[in-house]
């Protein structure tokens, strides 16, 4: 008797302890224009059977569109995509998505922002957390936070609550959140929108937003795509969802959605497209780089882009059709080119231009911030550039009429716009132009 | 590993589930694998160092005994045989214990020496690796050679027993600095009682609960605020640098107070009772009344090995201050080979030298306090303990002096929002010192906690442990990226 007790007793606490993870999620998660809360719900209560799955990064979930697909491939498609969805989240969704449904195949988006990740190295488990808290209590996702992470960061991945633990104490941010969760447009998971974005079903977010003109700017800088730059953790995975795919008899393709070509010419594209290649190489498995389709085929310009690695809601219907047409075998392979060197070639006589503005350290680098101007180029011409500076403090300048030099300076502690243009020598016509704020 | 780590969240179940299904015969010896294994997860090698000083003070024991039992020589004889063992016993466990922890100290300062008279030296120290506890086990084994000699206790014949007294997980790395008489009969009675024991284990693991409160909620927390301060210092000035150090006060305290309690509380699941290291001492109303309180194994051990021996109180006063002198300053060495812990050493037993002649000079006798007069004497110790905690903190000498400097020549030097703590950090670090004084308070009135909530209600008892286990989980500083950081006082 004595020993019932206290073993119930135990039990009780535990009882205790998981009410309580539960409340601390509710009360200090802010989740209310979370996505991939309303996708897995969905993926959960599908009633159909999903037949085709989607995975991968913001490149899979901004430019695969299901009600596009759905049609194309006639049948039951879904895009569990999340926000920088590294392959372990890939595996465990994949996982997560069989359990409930027979899936017939799987396409896995490689972008290479996230197949060079160490996961030992991770201090940033956003990606990770994106998926697991809406993946229901299972093995798998246990096994999912258990492997992505170093255990330091446990306490974090299984409670909650211990991530926004500060809100505890921020009463009307508490009330705003709990209020805010009681009404049935979140208790219904219905749609997020805001930011020029739209949750618009079973995965898939559409943009309105399209570039400015033709020019781009940015001021971070791609990685250098080396030798051995897919990372040991993102090769295992690779081969545990061949491996799994190949167990249950599921389809599998790894493929790459289309990004803005001024980014991919200014690295070693073809590295990454080869060291793929390589990997899959003798699996049986195949791998279909969307950079490198035929520009006449799949037409894509900045209206189709919403940011410089995302397509928009155009550019998305597009490359859907382009990509249902292909694996429904509606396209053979000869819109593909070789590599994407060979596509750059081919686009020599209109060369798509942009302009990057990455920010350097100069000598005075105390009293000055500098740019470099960094034409992003899919062929090789000579550019002079135009520089004016619309300053907070000093109003607008013309700090360069045209010529090849391609440095901005200004004073430390002012705040304004630059604007760049660019144009090819001997051309009066504008080829590119560029507007940052610094 | 340490005890606020995940390793250790592993570790102890798998071990104490182990340990209650063995043979009663097998308990002690699994308890040694286990305590082992502990300190080999700081550094394998290390372990050949405990293993070593065991076997001297093991060995020392032993031949205590034989000469004790030497019928054909000379007390004479005797009494110089057993001091000769006891000499060799304790210079080759100190002599460890100097080599890994003062050489370098002495090197230094001995280059220092000749620098300063104008010779050239070629500096060259040993840089060895602190080894993890090295000055808790030490005193322990050193006490149990001593304890023999004196005809104490008699020495332990089983070699697994006396080593599990010596390397005993819970309180291997730092302490409390256990006695033979508590801990080593307690393991001698392992293979004998029944250990299994549901109240021991309930309040063991509550003791571990409020171990981890004070270590990851306050005692880190603080530390944050302690840090910033201490490593800028010259963009504070006296409120900030005395705010900090008030701060170190509850930082030092929660840390150490705060791992006792969790080894107290991981001995008591197992079975066995450690005695209490602290006992509210910033309730103490003189710095004679705080060592009473503070790091109780410790100041046991001065007494019981150095201060008594020297004379103690018995020799005239004269004497009684050197020898107050001479156990602080040892004392202030053991917590650190820096000038800055002797000097804080020292300043202790400044402090009691005054207390001891006020009390000679102008006939002080000892009556009942008045609640004002405690209150004055509470917080005057309070706050010469913290005068002191700076030096104790401080980098080395010449920070502390230049921390003090800082202080007094900048008395308004303030950046609001700059201590590294956010407000909501303040707050939940003020409301735990809060609850924290309020349970040292019931605890000086000998109001013993888990006995009153062992009466209560069953959704009380749940909600003051349910509670105490989230505050913990959800306010605990588990340090940078998460990893668990170091207990103060095992650089010790």
């Amino acid at each position: 008797m004595k020993f019932l007790k206290r073993f119930c007793s135990v039990l009780l606490l535990l009882a205790a302890m998981w009410i309580f993870n539960e409340l601390f999620r509710f009360l200090l998660i802010d989740d209310r224009a979370s996505y991939t809360r309303i996708m897995l719900h969905e993926l959960y209560s599908q009633e159909e059977n999903i037949d085709i799955l989607f995975l991968g990064s913001s490149h899979c979930f901004h430019s695969l569109d299901p009600a596009v697909s759905d049609v194309i491939f006639d049948t039951n498609t879904f895009n569990a995509g999340t926000s920088l969805q590294p392959l372990d989240a890939s595996y465990a969704l994949l996982k997560e998505a069989d359990k409930t449904n027979d899936l017939k195949e799987v396409y896995v988006e490689l972008y290479y922002g996230i197949t060079n990740e160490i996961y030992e190295n991770r201090t940033d488990l956003t990606s990770v957390y994106l998926v697991s808290d809406y993946m229901k209590h299972s093995v798998n996702r246990a096994a999912f936070l258990l492997n992505a992470s170093s255990p330091g960061y446990y306490v974090n991945s299984f409670v909650l609550g211990r991530r926004n633990y500060e809100k505890l104490l921020d009463f009307p941010w508490l009330f705003e959140n709990v209020t805010f969760k009681r009404t049935p447009f979140y208790r219904t998971f219905q749609y997020v929108s805001g930011r020029g974005e739209e949750y618009l079903g079973k995965g898939f977010v559409g943009s309105t937003i399209t570039m400015e003109n033709s020019g781009i700017y940015c001021d971070y800088s791609e990685p250098v795509i080396g030798d051995g730059y897919i990372s040991a953790d993102s090769r295992t995975y690779i081969q545990k969802i061949i491996d799994y795919c190949k167990k249950h008899d599921i389809k599998l393709t790894f493929y790459t959605a289309p990004m803005e070509d001024l980014v991919l010419s200014a690295i070693d594209y073809d590295s990454y497209v080869r060291q793929i290649n390589a990997l899959l190489d003798g699996t049986g498995i195949f791998y279909y780089d969307f950079n490198l389709c035929d520009p006449e085929i799949l037409s894509l310009g900045a209206a189709d882009f919403m940011d410089l690695n995302h397509l928009n809601r155009n550019g998305a219907e597009k490359f859907t059709t382009v990509f249902s047409r292909y694996f429904t075998d509606a396209l053979d392979d000869s819109i593909f080119y070789e590599s994407y060197d060979a596509k750059l070639a081919s686009m020599k006589d209109t060369p798509v231009l942009g302009l990057m503005l990455l920010e350097t350290e100069k000598e005075d680098v105390d009293t000055r911030r500098t740019w470099e101007i960094t034409p992003a180029l899919t062929a090789p011409v000579e550019l002079e550039y135009e520089i004016t500076v619309f300053s907070d403090s000093f109003g607008e300048m013309i700090v360069q009429e045209y010529n090849e030099s391609r440095v901005v300076s200004i004073e430390r502690n002012d705040t304004g716009r630059i604007q760049v243009f660019a144009r090819i020598k001997g051309n009066e016509e504008i080829a590119a132009k560029a507007v940052m704020k610094y | 590993m340490l005890f606020n780590s995940m390793d250790f969240l592993i570790f102890f179940p798998i071990v104490t589930l182990i340990y209650f299904v063995m043979p009663k015969k097998l308990k002690t010896v699994w308890l040694l694998i286990s305590s082992y294994y502990f300190y080999m997860c700081w550094n394998p090698k290390y372990a050949v160092l405990i293993a070593v000083s065991t076997v001297i003070t093991y060995g020392s024991g032993l031949a205590l005994t034989h000469v004790c039992g030497m019928k054909n020589i000379s007390s004479d004889k005797q009494v110089f045989y057993k001091k000769c063992i006891v000499a060799g016993s304790v210079i080759s466990n100190l002599g460890i214990l100097a080599v890994f922890k003062y050489a370098d100290f002495f090197l230094t300062n001995i280059y220092a020496l000749f620098s300063a008279m104008g010779f050239t030296v070629t500096e060259r120290t040993l840089d060895l690796l602190l080894p993890v506890g090295i000055s808790f086990y030490t005193f322990q084994a050193l006490s149990y050679t001593v304890d023999v000699y004196r005809g104490d206790i008699r020495a332990e014949k089983n070699l697994i027993r006396y080593a599990l007294f010596v390397s005993f997980f819970p309180q291997l790395v730092a302490g409390p600095i256990e006695r033979t008489p508590n801990l080593l009969t307690q393991i001698q009675e392992l293979e004998k009682k029944t250990l299994w024991n549901w109240d021991n284990i309930c309040g063991g693991l509550f003791l571990m609960i409020w171990g981890f409160f004070q270590k990851l909620v306050i005692a880190d927390r603080a530390a944050i605020v302690v840090n910033t301060v201490y490593n800028h210092y010259t963009e504070y000035g006296f409120i900030g640098i005395a705010l900090s150090t008030f701060f170190f006060a509850f930082q030092v305290y929660c840390d150490f107070d705060g791992y006792t309690n969790i080894a107290r509380g991981a001995a008591q699941v197992l079975g066995i009772r450690l005695m209490k290291n602290f006992k509210q001492p910033y309730f103490a109303v003189n710095i004679r009344d705080f060592w009473r309180r503070w790091h109780i194994s410790l100041t046991s051990w001065f007494t019981d090995y150095l201060y008594i021996p020297l004379g103690g109180s018995r020799r005239g006063t004269l004497r009684h201050l050197l020898n107050i002198v001479i156990v602080f300053a040892v004392s202030g060495l053991w917590h650190g080979a820096s000038w800055n812990f002797v000097v804080w050493g020292l300043l202790h037993a400044a402090f009691q030298c005054v207390g001891i002649l006020r009390q000679k000079l102008f006939g002080q006798k000892e009556k009942p306090l008045s609640g004002s007069a405690r209150i004055r004497k509470t917080v005057t110790t309070f706050l010469l303990t913290d005068f002191a905690w700076l030096f104790f903190r401080a980098d080395n000498l010449n920070h502390a002096f230049s921390l003090l400097r800082q202080m007094f020549s900048n008395i308004w030097l303030y950046a609001p929002g700059s201590f590294g703590l956010e407000p909501s950090g303040f707050t939940i670090l003020t409301a735990a010192l809060i609850l924290l004084f309020v349970v040292d308070y019931l605890h000086e009135k000998n109001i013993d906690l888990f006995e009153q909530l062992k009466v209560q209600e069953l959704w009380f008892r749940y909600a003051v442990c349910l509670t105490l286990i989230w505050t913990v989980i959800l306010f605990g500083v588990y340090g940078t990226a998460y990893t668990s950081s170091q207990f103060i006082y095992f650089q010790f």
